[in-house]
């Protein structure tokens, strides 16, 4: 059975190698926490389907490697995101410290207008923490982001944070999004590209839902 | 041993109370040489021990040797009690023996469960699916090239070293013979074609701290990470790992760590010890050119993608189309491919198998493996409509592919021979970048900031064909010198058979001469007075 969305969105988690990005993603699709996977080699994505404000978003969130050497690959996808999330590791003062470097990468290589939020992993491991809650806030607010911090492994603020960046995206683009929807209530085979029987005529717009 | 001696002491003991003249014997050696050398008729003579011991006794004022001799101090003491001191004497020695067998034991019982435990370890570092089951005389004819007397001096075949790859390996013997291909690859490449670390010894790099121990940590547990003997946190598997990139990020400061690393480390440890593992690591990484797509810019590896590309493009258009118009780069599913040799998505069979190739073959290799396998999928790929499923497939069913599948893969690879367009897309790749600069609208800021990078990888780029034509030159200087060589021994030969030549004609005419007596017997005589007329 063919699933059905009104928009589909591409989201980018980056950050610091080991900070958590795949274990984020894991929790968020799949509702899994594995402490036992393989380090990311390149990139990565994962799709979920989820409804904000009544529209059905299916949003293609992309997994990068973090080391940085591997940005000649990962930048590539950048431009193609119109969210990002910028993750560190609250155990990791380290990890925290590189933010700044990377939202000079997504200034440089991501589209204008893409939106950030701010991500603190691993907020279960509190006899570890190095960075504290107001630091990543201060952070964000400097940014002008929004600022969470989660846990995969107990699974705090995991959804909340992915519905929280799909939003923003949404908002950002209302106007189209307006098309969109009346579109949507005239034809509803609209991006009906998610399984393989989905009819040749019947999809192909997701190339005018999504802004690349 | 113990209870041989035992049993000797114990007729000692009897002999003395039967009063059996053998007691010489029961004093110690240092008594018996005293005696010998101080009161030599006696000693010999002394038919009772008693009388010995008066002797014994009388020794002190006759000798200012006495003290040295421990044993003199027993001398008085009555019978009973000498004997006693004998037995502890004895029993000591009994329990020091013993407690040295024990001591033995403990140790060859270590030494047992050691070898139990590699054994248990090569288990379970072997225990995965042979790809090509290696027949009973394939294995054979391994084994004969493994056990070659000086094999690490003398060049085999080639041609036999290709077909005996192609027949399959025997995973027992995998990791030796990665050893012996990388030995065969040495023995024929006297001259290195390529930039050559340090000789820095493991041990040495092994003291040192390498700026790279954040990156290598992270990724202990996210190698292999559901492997038995990957698995266990800082256990035999991670602290191998991790002293083998730590030992390599120190000996190639330019790559350092890069991810990836780790999964082809792992994979030669699962063939072989560390600091092997290490050296075949060096091999791949220096000698079979594996090290230039982790290099921090990671170009090589952009142009491995558009070379992957483009092989695409020439044997398999329909896949090549149909990829292109979902946007999926080769970079999305080849990436790991590439960094990693296969390892951290396929079948651990399998990544052997490529092992086996690339260690023959270099890294061309990874091409030719990716080519087949989407080549043979190609049907599967094209079923499916959309970016998410189709990289879906490829990344995560492609890799579970049946035995049968991975075999035809390999065979298949054997008898691929892609370089030349390898070459050719590599410069074709140079050229439309440098194209890409010169169309692209930029600001002059922008374009300033392309040809700088340009500017500097063609820097770079000179800065290896430079290296290269190094070589390239002592390599021909030392080819030029061989011919000389050859000449100079060929000029030589041809004197020698000249020589020879001359020789047997020589003896020719020898042979000639001497049959010639024995045909005529009587011509000598003649022959012999003939010149007396002409002296004359």
């Amino acid at each position: 059975m063919a699933k059905q969305y009104d928009v589909l969105f591409r989201l980018l988690l980056i950050g610091d190698s080991g900070v958590g990005k795949t274990c984020l993603l894991c929790r968020f699709t799949d509702n899994e926490f594995h402490s036992s996977h393989i380090s990311t080699i390149g990139v990565d994505f994962k799709m979920k389907t989820i409804e904000v404000d009544g529209i059905k978003v299916r949003i293609q969130i992309w997994d990068t490697a973090g080391q940085e050497r591997y940005q000649t690959i990962t930048k590539q996808y950048y431009r193609r995101a119109q969210g990002i999330f910028l993750v560190y590791d609250i155990s990791s003062e380290r990890s925290y410290q590189h933010i700044m470097k990377w939202v000079s990468d997504v200034d440089e290589y991501a589209p204008e207008g893409v939106q950030k939020i701010l991500i603190g992993n691993k907020a279960d491991e509190e006899q570890k923490r190095q960075v504290g809650r107001e630091q990543g806030q201060q952070l964000a607010k400097e940014y002008g982001m929004d600022f969470y911090e989660t846990s995969a492994c107990t699974n705090l603020n995991i959804k909340e944070s992915f519905t929280r960046l799909t939003e923003l995206v949404l908002q950002a683009h209302r106007k189209e999004l307006d098309g969109v929807r009346t579109r949507a209530s005239n034809e509803m085979a609209l991006a009906e590209l998610e399984e393989d029987e989905s009819k040749p005529e019947g999809p192909a717009n997701s190339s005018k839902t999504c802004w690349c | 041993m113990n209870t041989k001696s035992d049993f000797e002491s114990k007729a000692n003991y009897l002999g003395d109370a039967s009063g059996t003249p053998i007691k010489t014997r029961r004093h110690s050696w240092r008594q018996q040489i005293f005696l010998r050398v101080a009161t030599p008729q006696k000693a010999c003579d002394a038919p009772s021990r008693y009388e010995d011991f008066s002797e014994l006794g009388e020794l002190p004022p006759r000798s200012p040797l006495e003290p040295v001799c421990e044993d003199g101090a027993f001398g008085p003491v009555p019978e009973e009690k000498k004997r006693t001191s004998r037995e502890l004497r004895e029993l000591w020695q009994k329990a020091i023996l013993q407690q040295i067998l024990l001591l033995r034991m403990e140790k060859e019982n270590q030494k047992l469960q050691a070898s139990e435990n590699d054994l248990l370890n090569k288990r379970l570092k072997l225990d995965y699916e042979e790809i090509t089951p290696c027949l009973k005389e394939v294995t054979m004819v391994w084994e004969k090239m493994l056990s070659t007397p000086g094999r690490s001096k003398i060049k085999f075949d080639m041609e036999k070293m290709h077909s005996a790859v192609g027949q399959g390996v025997p995973r027992h013997h995998r990791g030796e013979i990665w050893k012996f291909l990388a030995e065969q690859y040495h023995l024929k490449h006297q001259f290195p074609s390529k930039q050559q670390p340090k000789d820095t010894p493991y041990k040495e790099l092994l003291k040192q701290l390498t700026s790279q121990q954040h990156a290598i940590l992270i990724d202990l547990g996210r190698t292999f990470p559901t492997h038995p003997y990957f698995s266990a946190q800082l256990g035999a598997g991670q602290l191998s790992l991790y002293n083998i990139l730590k030992a390599y990020s120190l000996l190639d400061q330019e790559v350092g760590y890069c991810q990836g690393l780790s999964f082809v480390a792992g994979i030669l440890l699962l063939h072989m010890g560390e600091e092997e593992a290490f050296h075949m690591l060096k091999f791949l990484m220096f000698d079979r050119g594996l090290r230039k797509q982790y290099r921090p810019d990671m170009i090589i590896l952009q142009i491995q993608m558009y070379q992957l590309s483009r092989l695409l493009h020439d044997y398999h258009r329909d896949l090549y189309n149909h990829l292109e118009e979902h946007e999926i780069g080769p970079s999305l599913y080849a990436a790991p491919w590439f960094l990693t040799v296969f390892a951290s998505q396929f079948p651990l069979g399998f990544v052997a198998r490529v092992f086996d190739m690339f260690f023959l073959q270099g890294s061309e290799v990874i091409f030719k493996v990716a080519l087949s396998l989407l080549g043979s999928h190609k049907p599967l790929i094209l079923q499916h409509e959309n970016l998410e499923t189709i990289v879906d497939f490829i990344k995560n069913t492609l890799p579970n592919l049946g035995l049968v599948q991975m075999e035809k893969t390999i065979n298949q690879v054997f008898e691929m021979d892609i370089s030349k367009q390898l070459q050719a897309y590599e410069v074709e790749y140079h050229v439309l970048q440098e194209e890409l600069i010169d169309s692209s609208p930029l600001s002059d800021n922008q374009r300033m900031d392309k040809l700088e990078k340009t500017n500097s990888s063609l820097r770079k780029q000179n800065l290896d064909l430079l290296e290269q034509l190094q070589v390239a030159n002592s390599r021909i200087q030392s080819l030029e010198a061989t011919v000389e060589k050859l000449l100079s021994s060929e000029s030589k030969l041809k004197q020698a058979t000249l020589a020879l030549e001359l020789e047997r004609a020589a003896l020719l005419q020898t042979v000639e001469e001497l049959r010639r007596p024995t045909a005529e017997p009587t011509a000598p005589q003649p022959h012999l007075t003939q010149p007396e007329p002409t002296g004359d």
